[in-house]
Order: C-alpha cells, then sequence, then structure tokens
C-alpha cells in the first residue's frame, strides 16, 4: 500500500480554525455518558465555554485536535472530559496517556479528572518526579485508566514496562507548545515512540506558536484545529497594569506598599530565577509579612505542601518562578505582580492567567524599571492589549 | 535657628557612628578599635556639653548590656582618654605638629563650638528654648513651657531608668510575630493533616476525588455529592443516589404523561366547545378543526419523513466518515515509521528529487546566478528567487500550480496502483495526464462503491437479526 506525507514546508501557511468545527451550546447535547454529566454539573460547570462547545465533539469522534483558548476558560476540562467520555471503565489498562510541563500541573490534570469522573469511578494516577518509584509501582501495577504525568517519569515507567502503551488511544498534551519546545521536544518524542501507531493526538494551550503548528504533521494526523487570534487572546476580564520605578531597589517598597492589597483574596508574584524568589521572600519575612515561596529547587515533598496550603487558602501570598506560569488553577486568585518582566511574550499571557479564572475578575501588575517599559509596550502591541500605568492609591 | 538643625543631622551622625563602632568593636579585636572609634569622639567634640552629657548617658545605657565584655570596657576607656586629649587639643592645650594624624581640624572648630553652646544662652531674649530630653531628642518649646516639659523629662527618665527597657524594637516586633507565629502554628497543623491523609491514601487501592482535594477551596457545583472516603460507604451512597434518581425519572415519566393527556383532554375540549358553538350559530363543521383533531395522526407521517431524511443524513456521514478515515490512515506520520513495521511512505518524484536536492552539496548544485537571475525554464518560473527554502518553496507552488487532489491521490493508491502497479511501465505518465484523464471518473466510482458497500452492509444486518430471530423461533417450536 502506497501512502503518501502532507507537504512539509509550512512555513508560510497561514493556520486558521478549521472550517468544519460544529457548536454545542450544552453538556446536555454532547451525547456525554449520564455519570459524566453529572460529574460535570458536580464541578461547577453549567454552560460549556467557547472551547468546550467546540472541541470536546471532535476528541470524541477520535479526530486529533488542536486546541487554542484563552487561560482560565476550561480547557482543562475540555480535554478531561473528552477522556473521560472516550475510556471504557470496565477495562483497567491505561487508555489514555496526558503529559504536562509541570509536576502540580500533573497532579492538577489528576484530580480534575477524578472530579469530572467521580460518578464513574475513574482511576486517574499522577505519575511524577520527585516521587517514591514504588508508589508509581503499586499504582500502575493495581490499573489506571488514565495517567497524567511529567515526561520524564512517564518515560521511566514506559521504558520499566510498568505503564503498558499497548492499550493507550489517546495522548494529550497540555501547555503543548512548551512540552514541544526546545527542553521537552526529545522526551514527548521518546513517549510517542512507545505508543501504538496512531495513536489520537491532543494539543492544548493557551498559546501556540506558529512553529508548534508547523511541526504537528510529524505526529498528528489531518488535525482539526480551534485557534484563537493573538489579538483575542487576553482577558477583557483582566485588568493590566504597571508601575514604573527607577530602580530595582523600589520594586520591593511598593510590593510592601501593595502587601494589604494582595492579602484580600490571594496573590501570585513573579520573579525570573529561583535566587530572587528566595531572596525577596526573606525580605518580606523579615519586614513581617506572611508570604510563601514556591520554586523548582525545592524538594517535592515541600512543594506539594506550599501548593496544598495555598490551595486551601491558608497562605495568601505566593512568591514563585515561571513553574507557576501554566496551567495552574486556583479560583481565589485575583491578583499577579510580574515582579519582574517574563522572558517571553506568551509567558506573559500564561502568567496573567493565573488570575481571573473561569470568568472571574483579575489584576496583574507589572514592575517595570524604565528600561523595561519597552519591553510591555511591545506585549501590548502583541496581543492588541492595554497595559495602563497603575492609578494612585483609592482611584484603582 | 541654623543651630538647631545642626544638632538635629549633628546627632543623626552621632547614632550613625556610634552603631558603626558598636558594630566594629564587636567584630574587630581591641587593636583596631581605636582607630575605628576615632569619629565617634570626633562627632562629640562637635556637640555642646549638655547634649554630650546626655549622649554619654544614651551611651551607658545602650552599652548596659554589653558592658559585661571585657572589650567593652576597654573600648570606653580608651573612648574616655581620647575625649580627653581632643579637649585638649580643642583647647590648644596641647598642641599637635602633625596635623595630618587627626582627622579634626581643631582650630577651625573651635571657634564654631563656643558659638554653638552659646546657642541657648546668648540669646536670652528668645522666646524659644531648645533642649534634650530623656529619650536623646531635642526638643523646642517655650522659655515659659521650659519648667514644665522639664518635669516631664524627669518624670519620664524616672520610668525609662523603672522600667530596664526590654528594647524598645522587639515590643513593636511582639504582636506581629505573634501573627506569624498562630498562622506557622496552623500550617504545622494543615501539614500534619495532610500527610496523615497521605499515609492513609498509600493504603488504599482506589482514589477518589474526596482523596485528594485536601481542604482546597473551592466552590463545587449545585449538584456535587461528597462522596465518603471510606470505599464500602462510597458504593452505598452511589447506589442510594442512583435509586434516587431512577425514582426521579419514573416520576417525571410519570409527570410528563400526565400532563400530556390533560393537554389533550383540554384541546378536545376546546375543539368541541368551538364546534358546538358553530352548530348554534348554524354553521358547517370547521375543515381545520377537522385537521386539528387528527392532529395525532397527522404527526405520525412527519418524523417517518424525518426519520429517512436522518437516515440519509447518516449515511452522507457516514461516508465522509470513512472517506476522512480512509484518507488520515493513509497517513504516516513521520515519528511514526519503524513503529510495527510501519515504513515511511514511497516518494512521489518530486519529494525524492527535493530530498535528494536537499542532500546535495552546494558545489554540485546549479550555480546560484540560475535561481537569483530568474527563469531559465518556463516550468522553474514560479520558483522564489532566493533564500533557503528555495526547494521547498519551489515544490509548493509546484503544488500549487498543479493542485493534487489528496483524496485522489489516496484513493488511486488503495484501489488502483495495486493494479497499474503489476502491469504498467515502472516509470508513470506525467501527473496532468493523470489528473485529466482519470480523476472525474474514478472518484465518482469509488464513491459509488462506497455507498453500495455500505448499503450491502447494512442489508446485511437486518437479514442477520432475521435468521436469528427464525432460528429462536424454531427452537421455541
Amino acid at each position: 500500500m502506497t501512502k503518501r506525507m502532507i507537504p512539509e514546508d509550512l512555513s508560510n501557511v497561514e493556520f486558521e480554525t478549521s472550517e468544519d468545527v460544529e457548536v454545542i451550546p450544552t453538556f446536555d447535547q454532547m451525547s456525554l455518558r449520564e455519570d459524566l454529566l453529572r460529574g460535570i454539573y458536580g464541578y461547577g460547570f453549567e454552560k460549556p465555554s467557547a472551547i468546550q462547545q467546540r472541541s470536546i465533539k471532535p476528541i470524541v469522534r477520535g479526530r486529533d485536535v488542536i486546541a487554542q483558548a484563552q487561560s482560565g476558560t476550561g480547557k482543562t476540562a475540555t480535554f478531561s472530559i473528552a477522556i473521560l467520555q472516550s475510556i471504557d471503565t470496565q477495562n483497567r489498562d491505561t487508555q489514555v496517556l496526558c503529559l504536562s510541563p509541570t509536576r502540580e500541573l500533573a497532579v492538577q490534570i489528576q484530580k480534575v479528572v477524578l472530579a469530572l469522573g467521580d460518578f464513574m469511578n475513574v482511576q486517574c494516577h499522577a505519575c511524577i518526579g520527585g516521587t517514591a518509584l514504588g508508589e508509581d509501582l503499586r499504582k500502575l501495577d493495581y490499573g489506571q485508566h488514565v495517567v497524567s504525568g511529567t515526561p520524564g517519569r512517564v518515560f521511566d515507567m514506559i521504558r520499566r514496562r510498568v505503564l503498558r502503551t499497548r492499550c493507550i488511544k489517546m495522548l494529550v498534551l497540555d501547555e503543548a507548545d512548551e512540552m514541544l519546545n526546545k527542553g521537552f521536544k526529545e522526551q514527548i518524542y521518546d513517549v510517542y515512540r512507545y505508543l501504538p501507531p496512531a495513536t489520537q493526538v491532543v494539543l492544548i494551550s493557551a498559546t501556540l506558536p506558529h512553529e508548534i503548528l508547523e511541526m504537528t504533521s510529524k505526529f498528528m494526523t489531518d488535525p482539526i484545529r480551534i485557534l484563537v487570534k493573538r489579538d483575542e487572546l487576553t482577558l477583557e476580564g483582566i485588568k493590566q497594569f504597571f508601575v514604573a520605578v527607577e530602580r530595582e531597589e523600589w520594586k520591593f517598597d511598593t510590593l510592601c506598599d501593595l502587601y494589604d492589597t494582595l492579602t484580600i483574596t490571594q496573590a501570585v508574584i513573579f520573579c525570573n530565577t529561583k535566587r530572587k524568589v528566595d531572596w525577596l521572600t526573606e525580605k518580606m519575612r523579615e519586614a513581617n509579612f506572611t508570604v510563601s515561596s514556591m520554586h523548582g529547587d525545592m524538594p517535592q515533598k515541600e512543594r506539594d505542601a506550599i501548593m496544598k496550603d495555598f490551595r486551601s487558602g491558608h497562605s495568601r501570598v505566593l512568591i514563585t518562578t515561571d513553574v507557576w506560569a501554566r496551567g495552574i488553577d486556583v479560583q481565589q486568585v485575583s491578583l499577579v505582580i510580574n515582579y519582574d518582566l517574563p522572558n517571553s511574550r506568551e509567558l506573559y499571557i500564561h502568567r496573567i492567567g493565573r488570575s481571573g479564572r473561569f470568568g472571574r475578575k483579575g489584576v496583574a501588575i507589572n514592575f517595570v524599571k524604565s528600561e523595561d517599559i519597552r519591553i510591555l509596550r511591545d506585549i501590548e502591541q502583541y496581543y492588541s492589549t492595554q497595559i495602563d500605568e497603575m492609578p494612585m492609591n483609592g482611584k484603582c | 535657628m541654623i543651630f538647631y538643625f545642626q544638632l538635629v543631622s549633628l546627632q543623626a551622625e552621632l547614632a550613625r557612628k556610634k552603631e558603626e563602632a558598636v558594630n566594629v568593636t564587636k567584630n574587630v579585636p581591641q587593636s583596631s578599635s581605636k582607630l575605628q572609634i576615632k569619629p565617634h569622639i570626633q562627632q562629640e567634640i562637635h556637640l555642646k556639653k549638655d547634649v554630650r552629657k546626655e549622649v554619654q548617658e544614651d551611651g551607658e545605657s545602650e552599652n548596659i548590656p554589653q558592658s559585661s565584655s571585657a572589650i567593652e570596657d576597654k573600648v570606653k576607656e580608651s573612648l574616655l582618654i581620647k575625649t580627653k586629649l581632643y579637649e585638649q587639643l580643642r583647647n590648644k592645650e596641647l598642641v599637635c605638629e602633625d596635623d595630618d594624624r587627626f582627622l579634626v581640624n581643631f582650630n577651625g572648630e573651635s571657634d564654631e563650638v563656643p558659638k554653638e553652646e552659646s546657642g541657648d544662652d546668648s540669646d536670652p531674649e528668645s522666646e524659644w528654648v531648645t533642649f534634650v530630653d530623656a529619650l536623646g531628642r531635642s526638643r523646642t518649646c517655650l522659655r515659659t513651657d521650659l519648667d514644665h516639659y522639664k518635669k516631664l523629662d524627669s518624670k519620664l527618665k524616672v520610668e525609662e531608668h523603672c522600667e530596664e527597657p526590654p528594647q524598645p524594637p522587639e515590643k513593636l516586633v511582639a504582636p506581629v510575630s505573634d501573627e506569624i507565629m498562630l498562622w506557622d502554628k496552623r500550617k504545622d497543623e494543615l501539614r500534619k493533616k495532610w500527610e496523615e491523609e497521605e499515609n492513609r491514601l498509600s493504603k488504599k487501592h482506589n482514589i477518589h476525588y474526596q482523596d485528594i482535594l485536601f481542604n482546597e477551596a473551592r466552590t463545587h457545583g449545585v449538584g456535587y455529592y461528597s462522596f465518603s472516603q471510606d470505599e464500602s460507604e462510597r458504593t452505598v451512597q452511589q447506589e442510594a443516589l442512583k435509586k434516587l434518581r431512577e425514582e426521579t425519572e419514573k416520576n417525571q415519566k410519570v409527570a410528563l404523561s400526565v400532563k400530556e393527556r390533560r393537554d389533550q383532554l383540554m384541546k378536545q375540549r376546546v375543539a368541541a366547545a368551538k364546534r358546538r358553538k358553530r352548530l348554534r350559530m348554524g354553521l358547517p363543521p370547521d375543515e381545520d378543526e377537522k385537521d386539528e383533531a387528527v392532529i395525532p395522526d397527522d404527526e405520525d407521517p412527519n418524523p417517518k419523513e424525518k426519520l429517512k431524511s436522518k437516515q440519509n443524513e447518516p449515511l452522507e456521514q457516514k461516508v465522509d466518515e470513512f472517506l476522512n478515515v480512509m484518507k488520515r490512515s493513509a497517513h504516516v506520520r513521520p515519528w511514526d515509521v519503524g513503529k510495527d513495521g510501519i515504513q515511511a511512505p514511497v516518494l512521489t518524484q518530486h519529494e525524492w528529487n527535493d530530498k535528494q536536492r536537499a542532500k546535495r552539496l552546494t558545489e554540485f548544485a546549479p550555480p546560484s546566478i540560475y535561481k537569483s537571475t530568474g527563469p531559465i525554464n518556463e516550468s522553474h518560473s514560479s520558483r522564489a528567487p532566493s533564500g533557503k527554502h528555495t526547494f521547498q518553496q519551489s515544490s509548493a507552488d509546484f503544488e500549487k500550480t498543479t493542485p493534487i487532489n489528496f483524496e485522489y491521490d489516496v484513493n488511486e493508491d488503495r484501489f488502483a496502483k495495486a493494479k497499474h502497479s503489476i502491469k504498467r511501465a515502472e516509470i508513470p505518465p506525467p501527473l496532468s495526464y493523470d489528473k485529466g484523464k482519470e480523476k472525474k471518473p474514478k472518484k465518482c466510482n469509488i464513491e459509488e462503491s462506497i455507498v453500495a458497500g455500505l448499503n450491502f452492509l447494512k442489508n446485511l444486518e437486518p437479514k442477520k437479526s432475521k435468521t436469528l430471530d427464525d432460528k429462536i423461533r424454531e427452537d421455541y417450536t
């Protein structure tokens, strides 16, 4: 049998949303299983968001899907619902593999899958690094319908033949642009090589740069694309401001002035390096402010505890790195501070997207030195959004 | 008033220097301490006598906790010596030959200081007086109020001494640190709790949402049911819920049928009333009414038609889907090559050419002027003039100018090529020939055959079930 490849050069192609995308306005009309529907409503969803209206059906029908949507509009739930609809709970083999760039995100996806599939009694395991291998072995041996993990540990489990790929029919790459970036692409390839040929692939992210879309023909077949133009990528509900500071040291004073505002609900403060996170945390604590901090150099147990702390609402201000930039969903976060401006435009979108979850309001404040204003203006222009100077006290 | 401001700034400077000195004496052994303390004394010289007194008191009280150390004593001693020396130098009781030895200009300042000193008293007519209180603050008040303030000050001094201050900064910190301590305590409690939960989970096989919620502050939907973490209890709860749901559904059905019946009765009654009205008026029965009455009968054919169209729709959909599936199964993902014996797809002539061209050393390639100066012959006219992607672009352009129907190619590949490849010549005719001649009829044929195939399958199914039914009947008879 002769087979043909699609022409390779796609650098000049403009990717657009596929034409034949059906919009289904309610969950009831998606012909989902009843116990799944109950899980969806139980989790708090009432009406599907735009991305959910468009992507769930094609994924359930087995098509390869590339789905893009603004942050906090229910992307995780989108593929989780589709995953749950497509698995057979009677079969204890792993049927879906979901990969994410950070351990916290993998755990969060596990949580969402379990929540939505609560009435289905689905089994979903978080297969992440920094945890005991024995636990993974035991859990996978028992049988897990869905595995949500980070590429390194998942690959390790596959190679040890603990995670059997024979029945895997769907691979989901959450934060796909990050997963297919230099750091991860090789690992994704390694995992992909162990999957049955022509496995259904689903890519999800708020940002999908052109070079990533170009690459998808290597492991996807005739995908359905649901894309968002970049000038529609920022959310109206997230107001963006900047505070101009002349010197780096002034950022700290500004942050201290803002502290009372931070603790009204919950806030996340982003720095660009782990060292700076440590430094800022120490300085804030010296000044008697209660803050938590998290970054990739901490032991996993500590990271876990900090996440639980923050999710429970016990700690209200979290100083962190870009490990927290993508995907993490804490409903009460309404303020994001970029203590340092992010290193890429995409990261900016992801960072500010930690607030304003699923229709809630949010605020993002950028601390900029005079030489950084140019970068901020670039971001503003690129996404056709508005970043105003922060009003003085009381006018906010 | 100049002297007042001078005083304030001097005092600030003094405090700073003092701190510096204390730090230095803490860290550095005695030998160097003398040198470091110089500025301290230097400042003192600037001050008027009473201020100095206060300062000394201050210094003493600050030194109280440290007085135990021998170093501090020594420092103090040397300070006193130095103070004396400087005073003597200033008063010109002693004269230093080597001016560079001291950083203080004794000659210049000796004039200034007395001026400052006299600042307080030299102006007896001035209403305002400055004095230094027990806490070392310089304060200004009306001369008339001076006594009053001095009294207050002495009281304050007594209190200060009684209290033996437990270090003021700590006082400030105390309430806040309480908060932090509480926060930490709560944090530890929570963590302990979560750790216990995790330990329990590690023994559990089935993990559910409630097991990993860990006090998360999340609002759920109205329909959220927090199942028990105990597996057996969970099943009981789920079964109870299921029963409840079934009951609800049954009740809903009953309610619906009751409602329908009521509606129908109402309709009939209304129709009857209308009819009676018409009869009373002496009119013949309305035809529309008849239609209305027969509505339930009328409704039947419609669904049938709908069903038919519905059946047709899925058929078209099925065909589309089938074609799509075919198309997709024909595509080999480059990352799949090598899996389960999957081989890289056979390249077309153009793809092969491009591949080879990509491999070719540039020195063996046609000179670049051919590309940059434009077309050599017509077939290359569409090529991009320059750039890295020339070949790829050209191939893309080629595909654009002579569009290849992907589906067609695939279908041909799947159905026709097997035949062709055996009998025909190894070198296929140009693509344009294929496209012009065979494209349309082939596609139709295939679609038709697919439809026919599907119909055949559909016909097969009912037959099967019939035979099954027959069999069962036979078994029973």
